[in-house]
C-alpha cells in the first residue's frame, strides 16, 4: 500500500514580511516583460519576439563574423551609428508589437482595475509598463552594438585604447537608451487609445509614417524650414544616434571619414536633442492623460 | 476597531447625489452591502479603496484614511470586481501569484500562497490551466483566489455571483461563507440579491438612492416587532376566541396560524399555552416574529421616500 496521502493544510494566515510599493511595480514590470517575450505562454506567443530579435542581431553577428574571417573588409563594415540605420526597421517593428502587448490586454481584460485596486498608483503602473517595454527594446537597440563592440575589440578591430573603448561604450549606451525611451513612450502613447493590440500596432505604424511624410513634405517645400525635419519620427532617432556618435549621417562605414553631411545638416545637435526630449515628454503626457481616469470598478 | 467607519459620507457626480450622508461601520464577519443598481454600492466601495474623494464626511478603513494612505490600505484589501478581470492566456497560478506579489508578498511566499489559495477555492487540479479555458464559475473562483492569496485584512467582493448558474451560485456562496468563517477573513459582499445576502452574511448595510436605509447585525435587524407567531395543527378559532376573551388582540387571517403581541410580563405565553391545551390541538410553531430582509428593505425605502416628501414640503 502506498504511503501517499492527501494533505489538506487549510487556509493559513500570512505572518511574513510585506514588501513596499516598489516591489509591486517590479512585479508588474517582470510580469509584462515575460508577457512581451511570450514566456510562460503558448509557443505561438514566442515566435514574433524571437524572429525580431534574431533580425536585429543578425547584422551584428555577420559583422563580427566578417571581422573574424576577413580582416581586410573591416573598414567597409557599418559603423556603430550606421548600425542604427541598418536595424532601425526591425527596432520599429519590435516596438510596434511590444508596446500594444504591454498595455492593451490589461485594459481589454480589465486586469488594470485589479492593479489599481491594489497598492499601485496610475503613474507607478505606467512607469512599470514603460520600464518593461524599454528593457525589451534595449535588447535590440543596445544588445547588438554591445556584442559588436566587445567582439570587435577581442578581434583587435575595436576602438583604440581603453579610452576609445569606454567612449564608444558610453555612446552606444546613451544612444540606445535615448532612442528606446523615445520609441517606448511614443508607442505606449498610441497604444493608450485602444484596447485592441492590432489597432494599436497599425495606429503606431500609421502615426510614424504620417508624421514622417508630413515632415518630408514640409522640409522639401522650401528654404527656412529646417525645423520641419524634427517632425520625422522615423529619421529623428537615427539622426540622434549619429549626433551622439559624431558621425555624419550618410557615412555608413568606417571608411567614409570625409563625410560631412547629416540627414538634417541644417539643424543643430541641440535642436535634435531638444526635439527628442519634447517628443518623449509629449508622449508621456498623452499617456498620463489617457490613463488619469481609467475606471477600477 | 471597526474595519470601515464613515461619518456623513457624501459623494456627488455632477448634480446627482450618489451617497448622501452615509454613516456606517463595518465590523468583523461577513457583511452584505445591499441595494438595487445605482443605489451607491460601487461608489461606496470605490471610496473604501481610496479611489475617489468624498465631497463631504469622513471615512476610515483599517484605521487609516484610504485616500491619504491609499497604497497601505489597498495593500491589505483583497478585491474582486464585478466583471471579469482575468486574462485568458495566463495560467491561473501565475496570475494569482503575480497579484500576491503586487500586494507585497515576496516571490517565494506568493508562489506558495497562490497554490494554497487555488486549492482552497477548489482549483487545485486546474491551477496550471490557462484561465481562458475555464468555465465562468472557475474564473470567478480564480478571482476569489486573487482576492485572498495575500491574506488581506478585508476582502471586498463586488457582485461575486454575477453570471453564475444556480449550482455555481450555491457553490460560490458556500465558499464566501467559508472565507468569512473557516478562514477567519472579514468580507464585504456587494449584491442586489436579498436572498444571497440573507444566506451568508452576519451583518448587512442596505442602501437605497445613496442613503442607508438599514444597517446592523442580521439577527438584530430581523428581530422585528414584539409579536409571537403561533401555528397549530387544527382549527385555531377556539384559541383565538380564548385569547380575545383574555383581552389579547390577535391578528388572524383565517388559517391555522395567528400573531399575538408579547407584553412586558410575558402573560401571552401562558394564555396561548392554556388556550392551545384547552382546544386540544397540537402546537406546531410558537416563535418571535422575524422580519425578512425584503420586509426590512421595503420598509427602509418607504421611510426614505417619506423623509424625502417631508423635506420637500
Amino acid at each position: 500500500m502506498s504511503d501517499a496521502r492527501i494533505l489538506d493544510r487549510g487556509y493559513r494566515r500570512y505572518e511574513g514580511p510585506r514588501l513596499g510599493p516598489m516591489s509591486a511595480l517590479w512585479s508588474i514590470a517582470i510580469h509584462t516583460l515575460r508577457r512581451i517575450l511570450g514566456l510562460r505562454r503558448p509557443a505561438r506567443a514566442k515566435v514574433l519576439p524571437a524572429i525580431v530579435i534574431l533580425i536585429a542581431y543578425l547584422p551584428a553577428i555577420v559583422i563580427v563574423g566578417i571581422a573574424s574571417f576577413a580582416e581586410f573588409a573591416v573598414d567597409a563594415l557599418p559603423s556603430y551609428a550606421g548600425y542604427f540605420g541598418t536595424v532601425f526597421t526591425s527596432v520599429l517593428l519590435f516596438v510596434t508589437f511590444v508596446a500594444p502587448e504591454a498595455l492593451c490586454p490589461d485594459r481589454r481584460t480589465k486586469l488594470i482595475g485589479q492593479y489599481l485596486a491594489g497598492p499601485v498608483s496610475r503613474v507607478g503602473y505606467l512607469a512599470a509598463k514603460a520600464v518593461a517595454v524599454m528593457s525589451v527594446l534595449l535588447l535590440v537597440t543596445l544588445g547588438p552594438q554591445l556584442l559588436m563592440l566587445v567582439a570587435l575589440a577581442l578581434e583587435g578591430a575595436g576602438p583604440d585604447g581603453i579610452d576609445g573603448f569606454l567612449s564608444t561604450l558610453g555612446r552606444i549606451v546613451a544612444s540606445g537608451v535615448a532612442v528606446s525611451a523615445m520609441l517606448t513612450l511614443l508607442a505606449l502613447a498610441v497604444s493608450s487609445f485602444t484596447d485592441r493590440k492590432a489597432f494599436a500596432s497599425v495606429g503606431f505604424i500609421v502615426f510614424m509614417t504620417i508624421t514622417s511624410i508630413a515632415a518630408g513634405i514640409a522640409y522639401d517645400s522650401g528654404e527656412g524650414r529646417p525645423w520641419a525635419a524634427l517632425l520625422s519620427l522615423t529619421a529623428l532617432p537615427v539622426e540622434l544616434a549619429f549626433r551622439i556618435f559624431g558621425v555624419p549621417a550618410h557615412c555608413r562605414s568606417f571608411a567614409d571619414t570625409e563625410c560631412d553631411e547629416l540627414i538634417f545638416p541644417d539643424v543643430s545637435t541641440a535642436a535634435v536633442v531638444g526635439a527628442v526630449v519634447v517628443w518623449t515628454a509629449l508622449a508621456a503626457g498623452v499617456l498620463w492623460w489617457r490613463y488619469r481616469k481609467v475606471e477600477v470598478a | 476597531m471597526h474595519l470601515v467607519e464613515t461619518g456623513g459620507l457624501t459623494k456627488r457626480f455632477g448634480g446627482r447625489l450618489a451617497l448622501d450622508s452615509v454613516d456606517i461601520s463595518v465590523g468583523h464577519g461577513v457583511t452584505g452591502l445591499l441595494g438595487a443598481n445605482g443605489a451607491g454600492k460601487t461608489t461606496l466601495l470605490r471610496l473604501v479603496l481610496g479611489l475617489a474623494l468624498p465631497d463631504a464626511g469622513t471615512i476610515t478603513v483599517l484605521g487609516k484614511d484610504p485616500h491619504r494612505d491609499g497604497a497601505q490600505v489597498r495593500g491589505r484589501i483583497g478585491w474582486s470586481a464585478e466583471h471579469d478581470t482575468v486574462p485568458g492566456d495566463v495560467r491561473a497560478q501565475d496570475l494569482v501569484r503575480h497579484l500576491a506579489e503586487v500586494h507585497g508578498l515576496p516571490a517565494r511566499a506568493a508562489l506558495g500562497r497562490a497554490s494554497d489559495a487555488l486549492n482552497e477555492v477548489g482549483l487545485a487540479e486546474e491551477r496550471f490551466r490557462p484561465i481562458g479555458t475555464m468555465s465562468t464559475g472557475q474564473r470567478q473562483r480564480v478571482k476569489l483566489a486573487m482576492a485572498i492569496a495575500h491574506d488581506p485584512a478585508l476582502v471586498l467582493l463586488d457582485e461575486p455571483t454575477n453570471g453564475l448558474d444556480p449550482m455555481q451560485r450555491d457553490d460560490m456562496l458556500f465558499l464566501i461563507r467559508r472565507i468569512g468563517t473557516e478562514f477567519g477573513l472579514d468580507v464585504v459582499v456587494s449584491s442586489h440579491l436579498l436572498g444571497e445576502v440573507e444566506r451568508i452574511c452576519d451583518s448587512v448595510i442596505m442602501l437605497a438612492e445613496g442613503r442607508v436605509v438599514a444597517s446592523g447585525r442580521l439577527a438584530d435587524l430581523r428581530t422585528g416587532d414584539d409579536s409571537l407567531v403561533v401555528e397549530v395543527d387544527g382549527d385555531a378559532a377556539p384559541i383565538i376566541a380564548a385569547l380575545t376573551a383574555a383581552e389579547i388582540v390577535v391578528e388572524a387571517d383565517g388559517t391555522n396560524a395567528f400573531v399575538a403581541p408579547v407584553d412586558d410580563d410575558g402573560r401571552v405565553f401562558d394564555e396561548v399555552r392554556d388556550a392551545v391545551a384547552a382546544a386540544g390541538v397540537g402546537l406546531r410553531r410558537m416563535q418571535r416574529r422575524t422580519a425578512s430582509l425584503e420586509d426590512l428593505f421595503l420598509a427602509g425605502v418607504a421611510t426614505a421616500a417619506e423623509d424625502d416628501r417631508g423635506s420637500d414640503e
